[in-house]
């Protein structure tokens, strides 16, 4: 699958997967995800405006990457289209993610020190 | 209305792949509402990964899954048939989705997701293969 990365202000990385997250696409963004917590980043924002659906798949990478950032760094979410809402909403993923609106205040969130 | 498409994909996730494909092909091509196929995409999704993981796990790629797709009524059906060993997805256990982060376990998300985007979740043994049936409606998109 396409992932869209960008290096922001504050020293957040923004990943912009594009496209479905089914378990045929999942592995892809995991590798990605990964690779960026074994090079040290740690204040993740995952910009899901691009992501036309998501399957349980996709939710274990995101969920995942949470639980290895616990303690170490952060991450927030953002710009959830409706299925993908909707998806988060039924397998009770809302409250385990800090979810924003839109990409700014999700970045705002997780830049700078701590 | 009816129609119905079958296909035959691999049981790889190749085939999964191929299994979305062959859906969203079927929902141009009956004019269903753009944006309203998600629901069946994710559970698709779900029941064939638990076909080639678990059901055909260890003889992937050897097996071929029969996935169908079926308008009936204002319905959308689908049906794979696979001649894996009886396996029952229905029976795998749902996590709880009340559980804090560090609580959840890993996985066992898809069959509580299909469940709950499904109005028709059946499982049937019926001439030594699986059947697994999933359906409802279209979703309406407004807007």
């Amino acid at each position: 699958m396409d992932v869209r990365e960008e290096k922001v202000a504050g020293g957040v990385l923004v990943v912009a997967p594009v496209g479905r997250l089914d378990s045929v696409t999942s592995a892809d963004l995991e590798t990605r995800l990964l690779a960026h917590l074994a090079a040290g980043e740690a204040a993740l924002v995952i910009d899901m405006a691009g992501v036309e659906y998501i399957s349980s798949a996709g939710l274990r990478v995101l969920l995942s990457v949470a639980k290895k950032l616990r303690g170490r760094g952060r991450i927030a979410l953002c710009s959830l289209g409706r299925s993908v809402r909707q998806v988060f909403e039924l397998a009770g993923f809302l409250p385990l993610f800090t979810i924003e609106d839109s990409r700014e205040p999700a970045v705002a969130r997780m830049a700078g020190p701590g | 209305m009816e129609a119905r498409e079958t296909l035959r994909v691999p049981g790889s996730s190749e085939g999964i792949r191929l299994a979305a494909a062959g859906l969203d092909s079927f929902w141009r091509s009956h004019g269903l509402p753009e944006g309203g196929g998600w629901p069946f995409q994710v559970a698709l999704d779900e029941a064939m990964s638990n076909i080639v993981h678990h059901g055909l796990s260890g003889r992937a790629g050897e097996s071929e899954i029969e996935v169908e797709f079926r308008l009936v009524g204002s319905d959308v059906e689908i049906v794979l048939a696979d001649d894996a060993p009886p396996f029952n997805p229905l029976e795998l256990a749902e996590p709880d989705t009340r559980q804090d982060l560090d609580d959840r376990p890993v996985g066992g998300l898809g069959v509580a997701l299909v469940r709950k985007l499904m109005d028709v979740v059946e499982y049937e043994r019926r001439e030594g293969r699986n059947h697994l049936r999933l359906r409802r409606k279209p979703l309406q998109v407004e807007d």
